[in-house]
Protein backbone atom coordinates (compact mmCIF):
# COMPACT_ATOMS: atom_id res chain seq x y z
CA UNK A 1 0.00 0.00 0.00
CA UNK A 2 1.53 3.36 -0.96
CA UNK A 3 1.21 5.71 0.97
CA UNK A 4 1.65 8.45 -1.30
CA UNK A 5 -1.24 7.67 -3.41
CA UNK A 6 -1.63 9.75 -6.65
CA UNK A 7 -5.54 10.83 -7.66
CA UNK A 8 -5.24 9.19 -11.46
CA UNK A 9 -8.62 8.17 -10.70
CA UNK A 10 -11.35 11.00 -12.91
CA UNK A 11 -12.68 11.08 -9.27
CA UNK A 12 -10.32 12.53 -7.78
CA UNK A 13 -9.59 15.05 -10.06
CA UNK A 14 -13.62 15.91 -10.23
CA UNK A 15 -13.47 16.29 -6.06
CA UNK A 16 -10.33 18.27 -6.52
CA UNK A 17 -12.42 21.20 -8.41
CA UNK A 18 -15.13 20.88 -6.39
CA UNK A 19 -13.19 21.08 -3.42
CA UNK A 20 -11.97 23.96 -4.92
CA UNK A 21 -14.90 25.46 -5.43
CA UNK A 22 -15.69 24.62 -1.80
CA UNK A 23 -12.44 25.53 0.19
CA UNK A 24 -11.08 28.13 -1.93
CA UNK A 25 -11.99 31.06 0.79
CA UNK A 26 -11.51 29.15 3.82
CA UNK A 27 -9.38 25.94 3.08
CA UNK A 28 -8.82 25.49 6.66
CA UNK A 29 -12.01 25.88 8.29
CA UNK A 30 -12.25 23.80 11.01
CA UNK A 31 -15.94 23.65 10.32
CA UNK A 32 -15.88 22.08 6.97
CA UNK A 33 -19.47 23.21 5.77
CA UNK A 34 -19.50 26.85 4.18
CA UNK A 35 -21.73 29.21 5.60
CA UNK A 36 -24.72 29.09 3.65
CA UNK A 37 -24.36 32.54 2.30
CA UNK A 38 -21.21 31.94 1.22
CA UNK A 39 -22.06 31.87 -3.14
CA UNK A 40 -19.58 28.95 -4.75
CA UNK A 41 -18.49 29.99 -8.16
CA UNK A 42 -20.56 32.45 -10.24
CA UNK A 43 -21.70 30.21 -13.33
CA UNK A 44 -21.22 32.24 -16.40
CA UNK A 45 -24.12 33.31 -18.50
CA UNK A 46 -23.16 34.04 -22.08
CA UNK A 47 -27.10 34.32 -22.69
CA UNK A 48 -30.86 32.96 -22.41
CA UNK A 49 -30.45 29.27 -22.25
CA UNK A 50 -26.99 28.83 -22.57
CA UNK A 51 -24.35 28.85 -20.07
CA UNK A 52 -20.68 28.51 -19.65
CA UNK A 53 -19.77 25.64 -17.46
CA UNK A 54 -16.44 26.49 -15.24
CA UNK A 55 -13.88 23.93 -15.21
CA UNK A 56 -14.71 22.56 -12.12
CA UNK A 57 -17.71 22.19 -13.94
CA UNK A 58 -16.78 20.67 -17.05
CA UNK A 59 -14.32 17.77 -14.82
CA UNK A 60 -17.66 16.49 -13.16
CA UNK A 61 -19.36 16.05 -15.94
CA UNK A 62 -16.68 14.49 -18.14
CA UNK A 63 -16.01 11.76 -14.29
CA UNK A 64 -19.76 11.73 -15.02
CA UNK A 65 -19.48 10.36 -18.96
CA UNK A 66 -16.66 8.57 -17.76
CA UNK A 67 -17.71 6.56 -15.09
CA UNK A 68 -21.42 5.87 -17.29
CA UNK A 69 -18.99 4.65 -19.98
CA UNK A 70 -18.02 1.99 -17.61
CA UNK A 71 -21.53 1.17 -16.33
CA UNK A 72 -21.59 3.45 -13.10
CA UNK A 73 -24.03 6.00 -13.70
CA UNK A 74 -24.12 6.46 -10.16
CA UNK A 75 -22.60 10.59 -10.64
CA UNK A 76 -24.28 11.16 -13.90
CA UNK A 77 -27.50 10.20 -12.23
CA UNK A 78 -27.12 12.66 -9.66
CA UNK A 79 -25.87 15.27 -12.27
CA UNK A 80 -28.98 14.88 -13.88
CA UNK A 81 -31.72 15.05 -11.18
CA UNK A 82 -30.32 17.58 -9.68
CA UNK A 83 -31.49 20.88 -9.49
CA UNK A 84 -28.08 22.84 -10.19
CA UNK A 85 -26.25 20.22 -11.86
CA UNK A 86 -28.97 18.91 -14.57
CA UNK A 87 -29.28 20.76 -17.82
CA UNK A 88 -32.93 21.64 -17.96
CA UNK A 89 -32.47 23.32 -14.53
CA UNK A 90 -29.65 25.40 -15.63
CA UNK A 91 -32.22 26.82 -18.86
CA UNK A 92 -34.50 27.35 -16.33
CA UNK A 93 -32.09 29.15 -14.25
CA UNK A 94 -30.87 31.55 -16.69
CA UNK A 95 -34.00 32.04 -18.23
CA UNK A 96 -35.76 32.98 -14.68
CA UNK A 97 -35.29 36.56 -14.14
CA UNK A 98 -35.95 36.46 -10.52
CA UNK A 99 -34.77 33.40 -9.89
CA UNK A 100 -33.94 29.14 -10.13
CA UNK A 101 -36.88 27.89 -10.23
CA UNK A 102 -35.70 24.53 -10.27
CA UNK A 103 -36.55 22.57 -7.13
CA UNK A 104 -32.92 21.85 -5.22
CA UNK A 105 -32.23 18.38 -3.81
CA UNK A 106 -31.90 18.01 -0.47
CA UNK A 107 -28.77 17.12 1.52
CA UNK A 108 -27.60 13.53 1.07
CA UNK A 109 -27.06 12.36 4.55
CA UNK A 110 -23.68 10.60 5.62
CA UNK A 111 -24.48 7.29 5.14
CA UNK A 112 -25.24 7.72 1.51
CA UNK A 113 -28.84 7.26 1.59
CA UNK A 114 -30.67 9.63 -0.75
CA UNK A 115 -33.76 11.01 0.57
CA UNK A 116 -37.04 10.96 -1.03
CA UNK A 117 -36.70 10.30 -4.80
CA UNK A 118 -33.53 12.33 -5.10
CA UNK A 119 -30.20 11.08 -6.62
CA UNK A 120 -27.59 9.16 -6.11
CA UNK A 121 -30.17 6.54 -6.87
CA UNK A 122 -27.10 3.79 -7.33
CA UNK A 123 -25.66 2.99 -3.44
CA UNK A 124 -22.68 4.84 -2.59
CA UNK A 125 -20.18 1.61 -1.68
CA UNK A 126 -16.53 1.31 -1.72
CA UNK A 127 -16.80 -0.05 -5.31
CA UNK A 128 -18.89 2.78 -6.62
CA UNK A 129 -16.54 5.57 -4.85
CA UNK A 130 -13.11 5.00 -3.34
CA UNK A 131 -12.62 4.07 -0.01
CA UNK A 132 -11.20 6.60 2.54
CA UNK A 133 -8.73 4.68 4.91
CA UNK A 134 -5.93 5.21 7.87
CA UNK A 135 -2.19 4.93 6.78
CA UNK A 136 -0.62 5.21 10.15
CA UNK A 137 -1.34 6.65 13.52
CA UNK A 138 0.04 7.38 16.83
CA UNK A 139 -1.04 8.42 20.31
CA UNK A 140 1.05 9.41 23.41
CA UNK A 141 0.96 10.67 26.50
CA UNK A 142 3.47 12.83 28.32
CA UNK A 143 4.15 13.54 31.88
CA UNK A 144 6.58 16.68 33.08
CA UNK A 145 5.85 16.97 36.89
CA UNK A 146 3.13 17.94 37.73
CA UNK A 147 1.51 18.56 34.56
CA UNK A 148 0.55 16.18 31.39
CA UNK A 149 -0.28 15.79 27.75
CA UNK A 150 -1.27 13.96 24.90
CA UNK A 151 -0.65 14.12 21.19
CA UNK A 152 -2.40 12.14 18.59
CA UNK A 153 -1.45 12.19 14.84
CA UNK A 154 -3.23 10.39 12.03
CA UNK A 155 -2.46 9.86 8.67
CA UNK A 156 -5.18 9.04 5.98
CA UNK A 157 -6.14 8.73 2.65
CA UNK A 158 -9.38 10.88 2.22
CA UNK A 159 -10.37 14.24 2.08
CA UNK A 160 -11.26 14.93 5.71
CA UNK A 161 -10.55 13.15 9.21
CA UNK A 162 -11.82 13.22 12.81
CA UNK A 163 -9.99 12.64 15.49
CA UNK A 164 -11.65 11.29 19.18
CA UNK A 165 -8.92 11.45 21.54
CA UNK A 166 -9.64 9.79 25.26
CA UNK A 167 -7.15 10.54 28.36
CA UNK A 168 -8.00 9.98 32.27
CA UNK A 169 -5.44 9.67 34.87
CA UNK A 170 -5.03 7.45 38.29
CA UNK A 171 -2.99 8.29 41.47
CA UNK A 172 -0.41 5.05 42.49
CA UNK A 173 -3.76 4.29 44.88
CA UNK A 174 -6.24 3.97 41.57
CA UNK A 175 -7.71 7.08 42.85
CA UNK A 176 -9.30 9.45 39.99
CA UNK A 177 -6.99 12.45 39.19
CA UNK A 178 -8.20 13.19 36.18
CA UNK A 179 -11.77 11.96 35.17
CA UNK A 180 -12.48 10.36 31.41
CA UNK A 181 -12.29 13.12 29.00
CA UNK A 182 -12.94 13.33 25.24
CA UNK A 183 -11.85 15.29 22.96
CA UNK A 184 -12.32 16.31 19.48
CA UNK A 185 -10.70 17.61 16.17
CA UNK A 186 -11.58 17.53 12.72
CA UNK A 187 -9.80 18.88 9.51
CA UNK A 188 -9.48 18.53 5.77
CA UNK A 189 -6.52 16.42 3.92
CA UNK A 190 -3.97 19.38 2.88
CA UNK A 191 -3.12 16.69 -0.23
CA UNK A 192 -6.71 17.53 -1.28
CA UNK A 193 -6.15 21.07 -0.28
CA UNK A 194 -3.45 21.12 -2.12
CA UNK A 195 -5.18 20.19 -5.10
CA UNK A 196 -7.37 23.14 -5.55
CA UNK A 197 -4.39 25.39 -6.70
CA UNK A 198 -3.45 23.30 -9.99
CA UNK A 199 -5.76 20.79 -10.81
CA UNK A 200 -3.12 19.53 -13.21
CA UNK A 201 -0.90 18.71 -10.38
CA UNK A 202 -0.99 14.74 -8.84
CA UNK A 203 -3.44 14.84 -5.44
CA UNK A 204 -2.50 12.50 -3.09
CA UNK A 205 -5.47 13.41 -0.59
CA UNK A 206 -3.27 12.29 1.97
CA UNK A 207 -3.99 13.92 4.80
CA UNK A 208 -2.78 14.25 8.23
CA UNK A 209 -4.48 15.68 11.55
CA UNK A 210 -2.77 16.29 14.65
CA UNK A 211 -5.17 17.02 18.24
CA UNK A 212 -2.51 18.19 20.99
CA UNK A 213 -3.61 18.11 24.35
CA UNK A 214 -1.47 20.34 26.44
CA UNK A 215 -1.68 21.36 30.26
CA UNK A 216 -3.30 18.90 31.86
CA UNK A 217 -3.05 19.20 35.95
CA UNK A 218 -2.63 16.50 38.00
CA UNK A 219 -2.15 18.82 41.11
CA UNK A 220 0.38 16.60 42.36
CA UNK A 221 4.33 15.62 40.79
CA UNK A 222 4.76 11.84 41.83
CA UNK A 223 2.78 8.40 41.58
CA UNK A 224 0.33 9.68 38.81
CA UNK A 225 -0.17 7.79 35.76
CA UNK A 226 -1.97 9.28 32.53
CA UNK A 227 -3.51 6.88 30.09
CA UNK A 228 -4.81 8.01 26.71
CA UNK A 229 -6.09 6.40 23.47
CA UNK A 230 -7.86 7.63 20.30
CA UNK A 231 -10.58 6.70 17.47
CA UNK A 232 -9.92 8.56 14.19
CA UNK A 233 -11.99 8.64 10.99
CA UNK A 234 -11.56 9.62 7.98
CA UNK A 235 -13.32 9.92 4.17
CA UNK A 236 -14.24 11.45 1.55
CA UNK A 237 -16.53 14.75 0.94
CA UNK A 238 -17.85 15.94 -2.10
CA UNK A 239 -19.50 19.60 -1.83
CA UNK A 240 -22.70 19.86 -3.99
CA UNK A 241 -23.85 23.55 -4.45
CA UNK A 242 -27.54 23.89 -4.79
CA UNK A 243 -30.23 26.63 -4.60
CA UNK A 244 -32.47 27.57 -2.16
CA UNK A 245 -35.70 27.65 -4.42
CA UNK A 246 -37.17 30.16 -1.74
CA UNK A 247 -34.84 32.07 -0.43
CA UNK A 248 -32.57 31.96 -4.01
CA UNK A 249 -29.09 31.41 -1.79
CA UNK A 250 -26.97 28.83 -2.45
CA UNK A 251 -25.87 26.39 -0.22
CA UNK A 252 -24.03 23.74 -0.01
CA UNK A 253 -24.78 19.92 0.36
CA UNK A 254 -21.84 17.77 1.18
CA UNK A 255 -21.98 14.08 -0.42
CA UNK A 256 -19.65 11.89 1.81
CA UNK A 257 -18.42 8.71 1.49
CA UNK A 258 -15.60 6.03 1.94
CA UNK A 259 -15.74 5.79 5.94
CA UNK A 260 -12.70 4.05 7.89
CA UNK A 261 -11.61 4.12 11.07
CA UNK A 262 -8.62 3.26 12.68
CA UNK A 263 -7.54 3.18 16.58
CA UNK A 264 -4.57 3.65 18.89
CA UNK A 265 -4.75 1.48 21.64
CA UNK A 266 -4.14 3.32 25.32
CA UNK A 267 -1.21 4.46 25.82
CA UNK A 268 0.62 5.74 29.02
CA UNK A 269 2.75 7.81 30.65
CA UNK A 270 3.49 8.27 34.82
CA UNK A 271 5.34 11.34 36.67
CA UNK A 272 7.39 8.83 38.60
CA UNK A 273 6.78 7.16 41.87
CA UNK A 274 6.57 8.88 45.06
CA UNK A 275 8.54 8.01 47.93
CA UNK A 276 7.76 6.09 50.90
CA UNK A 277 4.28 7.41 51.98
CA UNK A 278 4.08 8.39 55.90
CA UNK A 279 1.36 5.61 57.24
CA UNK A 280 2.09 5.53 61.13
CA UNK A 281 4.11 7.93 63.16
CA UNK A 282 7.39 6.45 64.61
CA UNK A 283 6.97 4.69 67.92
CA UNK A 284 8.46 7.58 69.37
CA UNK A 285 5.51 9.61 68.39
CA UNK A 286 8.19 12.59 66.97
CA UNK A 287 10.26 12.96 64.39
CA UNK A 288 13.10 14.37 65.99
CA UNK A 289 14.84 11.77 68.03
CA UNK A 290 16.66 14.05 71.12
CA UNK A 291 17.95 10.77 72.28
CA UNK A 292 18.50 7.84 70.48
CA UNK A 293 19.28 5.34 73.63
CA UNK A 294 15.68 6.14 75.43
CA UNK A 295 13.63 6.57 72.28
CA UNK A 296 13.54 4.42 69.38
CA UNK A 297 11.45 5.22 66.26
CA UNK A 298 11.61 1.89 65.02
CA UNK A 299 13.52 3.29 61.76
CA UNK A 300 17.01 1.21 62.94
CA UNK A 301 19.31 4.20 63.90
CA UNK A 302 22.69 3.86 62.49
CA UNK A 303 24.76 2.15 65.64
CA UNK A 304 28.16 3.09 64.02
CA UNK A 305 27.12 7.10 63.86
CA UNK A 306 25.89 6.42 67.43
CA UNK A 307 27.88 4.94 68.83
CA UNK A 308 30.69 7.21 67.62
CA UNK A 309 29.12 10.29 68.98
CA UNK A 310 30.59 12.22 71.57
CA UNK A 311 28.78 12.02 74.74
CA UNK A 312 28.06 15.28 75.47
CA UNK A 313 26.18 15.74 71.92
CA UNK A 314 22.93 15.34 71.27
CA UNK A 315 21.79 13.59 68.31
CA UNK A 316 18.32 14.12 66.40
CA UNK A 317 16.83 12.34 63.93
CA UNK A 318 14.99 14.62 61.09
CA UNK A 319 12.42 13.05 58.94
CA UNK A 320 11.58 14.99 56.35
CA UNK A 321 7.95 14.98 55.24
CA UNK A 322 6.60 16.47 51.95
CA UNK A 323 3.45 16.60 50.04
CA UNK A 324 3.21 16.72 46.00
CA UNK A 325 -0.64 17.50 46.49
CA UNK A 326 -1.84 20.01 48.37
CA UNK A 327 -1.29 18.18 51.50
CA UNK A 328 -3.28 15.58 50.72
CA UNK A 329 -0.52 12.82 50.71
CA UNK A 330 2.33 13.09 53.30
CA UNK A 331 5.27 11.12 52.42
CA UNK A 332 8.51 10.93 54.24
CA UNK A 333 11.43 12.33 51.60
CA UNK A 334 14.44 12.78 53.13
CA UNK A 335 15.85 11.43 56.66
CA UNK A 336 19.00 13.88 58.22
CA UNK A 337 20.71 13.39 61.21
CA UNK A 338 21.48 16.91 63.50
CA UNK A 339 24.20 16.43 65.86
CA UNK A 340 24.55 19.35 69.05
CA UNK A 341 27.55 19.24 70.87
CA UNK B 1 29.08 34.94 62.58
CA UNK B 2 28.79 33.81 66.50
CA UNK B 3 26.32 31.79 68.17
CA UNK B 4 26.46 30.99 71.94
CA UNK B 5 25.21 27.81 73.82
CA UNK B 6 23.24 25.24 72.13
CA UNK B 7 20.76 27.93 70.59
CA UNK B 8 22.27 26.79 66.96
CA UNK B 9 19.76 27.17 64.38
CA UNK B 10 17.19 29.82 65.67
CA UNK B 11 19.04 31.21 68.46
CA UNK B 12 20.32 33.74 66.16
CA UNK B 13 16.58 35.29 65.99
CA UNK B 14 17.33 36.74 69.47
CA UNK B 15 20.95 38.09 68.68
CA UNK B 16 19.35 39.91 65.10
CA UNK B 17 16.60 41.34 67.04
CA UNK B 18 13.97 40.55 64.02
CA UNK B 19 10.99 39.97 66.01
CA UNK B 20 7.98 42.15 64.41
CA UNK B 21 9.81 42.89 60.83
CA UNK B 22 7.83 44.11 58.07
CA UNK B 23 5.22 41.35 56.85
CA UNK B 24 5.70 38.66 54.71
CA UNK B 25 3.98 40.68 51.49
CA UNK B 26 5.68 43.90 52.15
CA UNK B 27 7.31 45.02 48.99
CA UNK B 28 10.34 46.27 51.14
CA UNK B 29 12.00 42.98 52.43
CA UNK B 30 15.14 43.45 54.99
CA UNK B 31 18.20 41.73 53.81
CA UNK B 32 19.24 39.17 56.33
CA UNK B 33 22.04 39.48 58.22
CA UNK B 34 25.60 38.17 56.51
CA UNK B 35 25.15 34.14 57.57
CA UNK B 36 21.76 33.90 57.91
CA UNK B 37 18.68 32.91 55.94
CA UNK B 38 15.70 35.28 56.60
CA UNK B 39 12.53 32.90 57.60
CA UNK B 40 8.87 34.13 58.11
CA UNK B 41 6.86 32.90 60.95
CA UNK B 42 2.93 32.75 60.24
CA UNK B 43 0.31 32.66 63.14
CA UNK B 44 -2.63 31.81 61.53
CA UNK B 45 -6.63 31.15 62.87
CA UNK B 46 -6.84 28.07 61.22
CA UNK B 47 -4.55 25.06 60.05
CA UNK B 48 -2.88 25.19 56.39
CA UNK B 49 -3.57 22.13 53.96
CA UNK B 50 -4.89 20.58 57.49
CA UNK B 51 -1.84 20.72 59.40
CA UNK B 52 -0.60 22.57 62.35
CA UNK B 53 2.61 23.26 61.48
CA UNK B 54 4.08 23.41 57.60
CA UNK B 55 6.91 25.07 56.09
CA UNK B 56 6.11 26.65 52.39
CA UNK B 57 9.45 26.18 51.08
CA UNK B 58 10.50 29.56 49.30
CA UNK B 59 13.24 31.43 48.07
CA UNK B 60 14.25 34.18 45.11
CA UNK B 61 11.74 36.08 43.92
CA UNK B 62 8.97 33.75 46.09
CA UNK B 63 10.55 35.76 49.15
CA UNK B 64 11.61 33.61 52.12
CA UNK B 65 10.20 30.44 53.63
CA UNK B 66 7.69 30.55 55.90
CA UNK B 67 6.75 28.54 58.62
CA UNK B 68 2.87 28.55 59.17
CA UNK B 69 1.46 27.17 62.68
CA UNK B 70 -2.43 27.40 63.66
CA UNK B 71 -3.32 29.21 66.63
CA UNK B 72 -3.62 25.77 68.39
CA UNK B 73 -0.15 24.39 67.04
CA UNK B 74 1.71 27.66 67.61
CA UNK B 75 3.65 26.45 70.55
CA UNK B 76 7.62 26.96 71.05
CA UNK B 77 8.15 22.76 70.68
CA UNK B 78 6.25 22.66 67.10
CA UNK B 79 8.53 25.77 66.21
CA UNK B 80 11.83 24.83 67.57
CA UNK B 81 11.25 21.21 65.43
CA UNK B 82 10.13 23.46 62.27
CA UNK B 83 13.12 25.34 62.44
CA UNK B 84 15.37 22.14 62.71
CA UNK B 85 13.95 20.29 59.62
CA UNK B 86 14.17 23.83 57.66
CA UNK B 87 17.95 23.68 58.73
CA UNK B 88 18.22 20.15 56.96
CA UNK B 89 16.11 21.31 53.97
CA UNK B 90 18.19 24.24 53.37
CA UNK B 91 21.13 21.57 53.98
CA UNK B 92 20.22 19.43 51.54
CA UNK B 93 18.44 21.66 48.85
CA UNK B 94 20.33 24.88 49.53
CA UNK B 95 20.03 28.20 50.66
CA UNK B 96 18.26 29.40 47.69
CA UNK B 97 16.18 26.47 47.12
CA UNK B 98 15.20 24.05 44.60
CA UNK B 99 11.80 25.08 43.95
CA UNK B 100 8.96 25.43 46.08
CA UNK B 101 7.80 22.64 48.22
CA UNK B 102 5.39 21.67 51.11
CA UNK B 103 6.78 20.21 53.99
CA UNK B 104 4.87 19.28 57.60
CA UNK B 105 5.63 19.06 60.88
CA UNK B 106 3.57 16.49 62.55
CA UNK B 107 1.78 17.80 65.98
CA UNK B 108 3.35 15.15 68.00
CA UNK B 109 6.95 16.19 66.77
CA UNK B 110 8.91 18.59 69.62
CA UNK B 111 12.21 20.68 68.83
CA UNK B 112 15.54 20.32 70.36
CA UNK B 113 15.35 21.88 73.71
CA UNK B 114 17.92 24.31 73.73
CA UNK B 115 15.52 26.25 70.83
CA UNK B 116 12.81 26.35 73.13
CA UNK B 117 13.70 29.85 74.65
CA UNK B 118 14.49 31.50 71.74
CA UNK B 119 11.35 29.48 70.01
CA UNK B 120 9.09 31.29 72.67
CA UNK B 121 10.60 34.86 72.15
CA UNK B 122 9.84 34.22 68.41
CA UNK B 123 6.28 33.28 69.42
CA UNK B 124 5.99 35.90 71.90
CA UNK B 125 6.96 38.70 69.01
CA UNK B 126 4.37 36.95 66.60
CA UNK B 127 1.43 37.26 69.15
CA UNK B 128 2.28 41.30 69.17
CA UNK B 129 2.65 41.64 65.70
CA UNK B 130 -0.08 42.99 63.32
CA UNK B 131 -1.68 40.77 61.46
CA UNK B 132 -0.88 41.01 57.83
CA UNK B 133 -1.60 39.24 54.51
CA UNK B 134 0.86 36.61 53.43
CA UNK B 135 1.02 34.93 49.61
CA UNK B 136 -0.48 31.72 49.87
CA UNK B 137 -1.03 31.82 53.32
CA UNK B 138 -3.79 34.44 53.71
CA UNK B 139 -4.14 37.08 57.40
CA UNK B 140 -1.49 35.70 59.89
CA UNK B 141 0.24 37.51 62.61
CA UNK B 142 4.39 37.42 61.12
CA UNK B 143 7.72 37.79 62.57
CA UNK B 144 10.97 37.39 60.78
CA UNK B 145 13.61 34.72 61.91
CA UNK B 146 17.03 34.18 61.06
CA UNK B 147 18.60 30.15 59.91
CA UNK B 148 22.11 29.81 60.04
CA UNK B 149 23.08 29.83 56.12
CA UNK B 150 25.59 27.56 54.42
CA UNK B 151 28.68 29.80 55.34
CA UNK B 152 27.84 29.58 58.98
CA UNK B 153 26.36 26.01 59.00
CA UNK B 154 29.77 25.32 58.08
CA UNK B 155 31.42 27.96 60.54
CA UNK B 156 29.54 25.58 63.06
CA UNK B 157 30.86 22.36 61.65
CA UNK B 158 33.79 23.21 61.72
CA UNK B 159 34.06 24.31 65.31
CA UNK B 160 32.06 20.80 66.29
CA UNK B 161 29.25 22.74 67.21
CA UNK B 162 26.59 21.51 64.96
CA UNK B 163 26.52 19.24 61.87
CA UNK B 164 23.63 18.17 59.47
CA UNK B 165 24.32 14.75 57.36
CA UNK B 166 21.87 12.57 55.82
CA UNK B 167 21.52 9.66 57.32
CA UNK B 168 22.43 6.61 55.58
CA UNK B 169 20.04 4.02 54.75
Amino acid sequence: MSIHRTCRHPVVAALALAMAAACADAPTRPDARPPAADPPPAPLVAGPGARVLTPAESAIHATAAAWAAGGNRTLQDFLATDALWSESARSAFAAASGGPSAVPAPPIPPSGAAETGVPPTVPITPETFPRAYIVASSTQAFTNGAAGAVTSIVTYYGVRAHTDVTYSSNDDRGQVVNPKTIVSNEGYSEGAIGCLSNTTASCTFLGSLVTPIANINFGRSCGVTLSASAHHRAWFQLPIPLVDQILTRWHWYLLEWGWNTGDDQVANASNGPCPTEVVTQPVCGTQLIYDATTCDDGGGDNPALLGAADPQCTLWLIQIEQSYDGGRTWYVVDSWIEQRC
Amino acid sequence: MRMHGNTLVIGALVAAGALGAPAAGAQQQPAPPPGRVAVIVAVADQPLFGQGTVILRRGGALGPSVIVMSREAATPEHLAAAAATLAAILERDGDAGAGEGLFRIADSVVGPAAELVAARHALAGVNSASIDTVPGVGAARTARIYLPDRTARADLRARGKLTLQRRPQ
